[in-house]
């Protein structure tokens, strides 16, 4: 038997999502979601690089290179959302 | 580096921590898990990523950032050091967990070192075991850079701390 209609695939994740939510505001909130757990993460690294670290020496520029790889990658991820 | 106090006269000689290319291999995988899904959607689709594909991408990405980020302080903030009158062990196995130990160099018996594997002998690492007197617990150092030049500047403490000793005693016996 032959399909009566072609196939289309949902484009995954955003064909699962709740039906009226739209897929930005998904985005958005999964952006926030992982920003608020970012900022966590990132107090609890500080804490201990500047407590333990050093916090001229080493902690201040570990400190800077991970907040610029992530604000990079925040930028990329961020420039998907349509 | 805090977390201890050094004893009066007492200095620092050396800080040693983990070899970096065990850190590298620590890195390799997370390495590898952010470029794979890359390399898979290029390959596959042949084009640059859409903006969705871009989204998730950020999103994995930076939690495999935090992960590795995460390797990189752990890797960090363990280390051995090195005194003029004792060895400081500093681990760091989770954040909030910091355990630091410490014995005296006086009570050293014995050093010894080994390289064990291609890997280890080509970069340069091996393990480093300090036995004490009284104790039948080995202080162990794994992964440790250059093993031997660590041995010989632990035994040349120890010398120098029971010359001063022994110094001191005849000074007083005379």
């Amino acid at each position: 038997m032959n399909p009566q209609t072609p196939l289309h695939l949902p484009s995954l994740p955003f064909a699962l999502s709740l039906p009226g939510a739209s897929p930005t505001g998904v985005e958005s909130l999964a952006i926030l979601l992982l920003f608020i757990i970012w900022v966590a993460y990132t107090l609890v690294v500080a804490y201990h690089w500047i407590a333990y670290g050093g916090f001229t020496h080493r902690g201040i520029p570990a400190l800077a290179v991970h907040i610029l790889v992530s604000a990079t990658i925040f930028l990329y991820a961020v420039s998907g959302i349509s | 580096m805090e977390g201890f106090e050094l004893e009066p006269g007492e200095s620092i000689t050396l800080l040693v921590r983990r070899h970096w290319a065990l850190l590298a291999l620590r890195l390799l995988p997370d390495f590898f898990l952010a470029a794979a899904p890359y390399i898979l959607l290029v390959s596959f689709t042949g084009a640059a990523p859409t903006p969705e594909a871009r989204f998730l991408l950020g999103v994995w990405w930076l939690l495999i950032w935090i992960g590795a980020f995460s390797h990189l302080s752990r890797y960090y903030l363990n280390a051995w050091v090195i005194t003029t009158s004792r060895i400081i062990d500093i681990r760091q196995p989770h954040f909030f967990v910091r355990d630091i130990s410490s014995f005296l160099l006086d009570r050293v018996q014995d050093v010894t070192t080994s390289v064990d594997g291609l890997f280890a002998t080509a970069v340069g690492f091996g393990t480093l075991s300090v036995e004490t007197a009284g104790h039948t617990e080995k202080f162990v150092m794994t992964g440790v850079p250059d093993p031997t030049a660590i041995r010989d500047l632990i035994m040349r403490e120890v010398t120098a701390l029971h010359d001063g000793a022994a110094a001191s005693a005849h000074s007083d016996g005379v």
